[in-house]
């Protein structure tokens, strides 16, 4: 199913600068695995928000979804 | 292959973030000391923290070393590739130098009484986190 | 003092003019920085007397560490907070710590009130009592700049002062250091002002030789390389902690407008990434830091007609994007610096300025007071109205922004709307609206910020949610972190300061601590801090939450009163049980 990854911020040097990815991905991928697979650690994944909303890394996704995702809450 | 001198060149400047490392590494490995006021490198706001950062480094003289045709003791030799190399059992500490040097360069050790000679040997350029500092190859003058 | 077994502190009597300076072995154990503070505070504070009372002392203290490795940059102020009436603590960058060390001072006292406006110069061989009458009245800013023109030691210094708003004893009015950095919480400029201290300059030029270099130095590049090349620090240089923004906004943790919202329609306006794109001009660092997340923002200003321009730069953090931007409605970068513009100007703390404008504008909305008093058409948004607020609030102007220059707590005692006064035991709330653990963090955290104890981190990362684990988690945190600004770190560095690091670094300068030893450290000094809050009357218990805190929704959903006040209950608990043990 396709997916599309947006990499918020600082997690682009993660995507070879790239905000945006489409991604092929087997039914029922996680939404971690869709932040996994566009390169982005999951120690550094965050937030995921799926379709507005956050979700768990287990979010089960559908076809067409968009998963952005964020890096941690920093503060000083 | 002989090595050709080296000297330091501060012109990234417009990136520094005037952390201070570079003048911490340098006081700490040529004078194994913690105080800023060894270090050979000078960073410094133009005016206030809304100014930039500026260097003050010794820009490595050729032909005509100002400090060292000011030093009445010959402590100060002249260093191959530019600027010079402090003897210090020659030194009488009059301070001749640190006046001498046009772009005040040369800063004063009121603890051992001599003057603080930058050596061009690149150690603060290691400690710059946003290269506003390297090192030079330039040809021997002497 | 570094490679001694004792701390060096410096007592300062406003009052006689005189200094006195004792080398305190018994603080060797309470390592520095927020350990030796809190046991001077305890000596000092007078529990029995107001908290701007002459007799009351401020304590500075730097670590055991400052300076000397990468990223030790800060200096821990304590005092009682004319805010909450209880312990004051707060912390800050720039160069004070440096210049401190250079000075060969661990920690200053100051004490007494100068009968007339002064300036105090610190240096290496003197402390002189300057006569500051000219500059009472002045911004930090121009404060800054006459005594940067008077005093000697250009580019080893630092400058630290109070604008009008802590002359004129507003309960949270900071105290501007370097410029860019600040003690913002709790009141400290207050303090200063009560005392008639206008600023103070610090010049540190002394020899201080390394002993055992290279184990030292080794340690130094090894922590250098880890803070310079990893990814751990680079995202606070990136677009530095304003990047927050959003995923704060998608994930539904953003307090707006004074918590009536917890996503702010134009979140994406005042983004990091916005700032980054419209304002970021420089970046800058705090002596001894690498790092450089200070993130200068600049908007360009018609001051008149006929194209009449001015350039103006400030320094922009998350915090300043919540208060003064999403918690007051407002919709555009530039307006957000103008409005962190104004509070500097005065020196009011950005954070709870907003939170106390947002108090004030919901009372207004709900005609709890009237324009009468207001003085201005408050309203979310209206950036011009808060413009004019700030400056009334800093000069406490009548009865109303004189009882709101005491913080939301006081001024909803007197005209309601206390539902809605979003501070904890006084302090006005921080930007995190996560769940438990944020609100639980910032009650029960001794100087009641989201630093004492990272509620909000922990509200991210736990993936279910378990009530004696979260206490857990606050509780051993709020410990460690004793330890930590003991040092002093700067916070952002704690990953890379592990205990192993921790321990390695001190080993290299003499202290010969064990693991164990840093634990027992930790809790030697919050033990300390939760002593000097009983003796100045705070009770953990009798702590009331905002209602507003329980409408709104968090990160983690609706958020349940009774859970709230039960995990309160669980703290104190731990609390009463390590006091026992004592």
């Amino acid at each position: 199913m396709k997916i599309i990854v947006e990499a918020a911020g600082w997690l682009k040097r993660f995507t070879s600068g790239r905000s945006e990815l489409e991604l092929d991905l087997p039914e029922n991928a996680s939404a971690i695995k869709a932040a996994a697979t566009a390169g982005i650690p999951e120690s550094e994944t965050g937030f995921l928000i799926v379709n507005g909303k956050k979700v768990d890394g287990a979010y089960v996704l559908k076809d067409g979804d968009t998963v952005k995702v964020y890096s941690h809450i920093i503060g000083g | 292959m002989i090595n050709m001198p080296k000297i330091l060149k501060a012109d990234g400047m417009n990136k520094c973030i005037g952390c201070f490392t570079c003048m911490l590494a340098c006081a700490g490995v040529n004078h194994q000391n913690h105080s800023l006021s060894k270090s050979a490198i000078s960073v410094r706001t133009s005016g206030g923290l809304q100014g930039k950062f500026v260097a003050t480094v010794c820009l490595a003289c050729r032909d005509e070393r100002a400090c060292a045709e000011a030093c009445p003791s010959g402590a100060l030799e002249k260093r191959p590739g530019g600027g010079v190399i402090l003897k210090p059992e020659k030194c009488i500490g009059c301070k001749k130098c640190v006046k001498a040097c046009i772009v005040s360069a040369v800063n004063f050790d009121e603890d051992t009484h001599k003057p603080i000679i930058c050596k061009h040997c690149g150690v603060c350029t290691k400690f710059c986190p946003h290269d506003c500092l390297r090192m030079e190859e330039v040809p021997n003058d002497l | 003092m570094i490679y001694e077994d004792y701390v060096r502190v410096l007592y300062i009597n406003l009052s006689t003019g005189k200094i006195r300076i004792e080398h305190r072995k018994d603080l060797h154990e309470y390592l520095g920085g927020v350990g030796v503070a809190s046991r001077l505070l305890e000596e000092t504070v007078k529990p029995e007397l107001e908290p701007l009372d002459e007799a009351q002392p401020i304590v500075f203290a730097i670590g055991a560490g400052s300076t000397v490795f990468p990223v030790l940059t800060k200096t821990v102020a304590m005092f009682r907070s004319p805010l909450t009436g209880e312990l004051g603590e707060s912390y800050a960058g720039g160069r004070m710590a440096m210049t401190l060390f250079m000075a060969g001072y661990d920690a200053v006292v100051i004490q007494g009130r100068s009968c007339k406006p002064v300036y105090l110069a610190i240096t290496r061989n003197d402390v002189e009592f300057k006569d500051a009458r000219a500059l009472w009245g002045m911004s930090s800013d121009e404060v800054g700049r006459v005594v940067r023109e008077r005093e000697p030691g250009r580019g080893k210094r630092s400058i630290i002062r109070i604008g009008p708003a802590g002359e004129n004893m507003v309960s949270f009015a900071s105290v501007c250091v370097d410029t860019y950095r600040h003690f913002g919480r709790l009141g400290l400029g207050a303090v200063f002002g009560s005392k008639n201290l206008k600023a103070i300059s610090i010049v540190g030029d002394k020899s201080i030789p390394v002993k055992n270099f290279k184990e030292y130095f080794k340690v130094y590049q090894e922590i250098y390389n880890r803070v310079t090349d990893t990814e751990i620090m680079s995202k606070y240089h990136d677009a530095g902690t304003p990047i927050n923004i959003e995923p704060l906004n998608a994930a539904g943790a953003l307090p707006t407008k004074n918590l009536r919202q917890n996503v702010f329609e134009y979140g994406d306006n005042i983004s990091g990434e916005t700032f980054a794109q419209k304002n970021l001009i420089r970046k800058m660092a705090c002596t001894g830091c690498p790092v450089g997340c200070i993130h200068i923002g600049q908007f360009r200003r018609e001051f008149d007609k006929g194209h009449e321009y001015e350039a103006v730069s400030e320094s922009y953090d998350y915090e300043l994007l919540f208060s003064l931007g999403s918690f007051l409605g407002t919709k555009t970068s530039d307006e957000v610096l103008q409005l962190i513009e104004l509070a500097e100007h005065y020196g009011l703390d950005a954070m709870s300025a907003g939170v106390a404008l947002g108090w004030a504008t919901e009372a207004f909305m709900k005609k709890l007071v009237t324009e009468e008093q207001t003085l201005v058409p408050l309203g979310f948004g209206k950036t011009q109205s808060y413009l004019k607020a700030i400056e009334y609030m800093a000069n406490k102007r009548n009865d109303f922004y004189k009882a709101l220059s005491e913080g939301v707590n006081k001024a909803s005692d007197l005209y309601g709307g206390k539902e809605f006064a979003m501070h904890f035991a006084g302090n006005e709330m921080p930007g995190y609206h996560t769940g438990y653990g944020a609100i639980i963090g910032a009650a029960v955290g001794a100087r009641h910020s989201h630093l004492c104890n990272g509620g909000y981190s922990i509200d991210q990362s736990m993936k279910e949610f378990d009530k004696e684990k979260l206490v857990s988690a606050l509780f051993e945190e709020e410990k460690e972190r004793c330890m930590l600004n003991s040092l002093v770190i700067c916070l952002f560095a704690r990953k890379v300061y592990d205990r192993k690091t921790i321990l390695m670094a001190l080993n290299s300068i003499g202290y010969n601590l064990k693991d164990e030893d840093l634990t027992a450290i930790g809790e030697r000094i919050y033990k300390t801090k939760l002593r000097i809050k009983k003796a100045l009357g705070f009770d953990q218990m009798s702590v009331k939450l905002p209602k507003r805190l329980f409408e709104t929704p968090s990160m983690m959903g609706q958020l349940d009163e009774n859970v709230a006040y039960e995990l309160l209950g669980m703290y104190n608990k731990r609390v009463e049980e390590m006091m026992a043990g004592a």
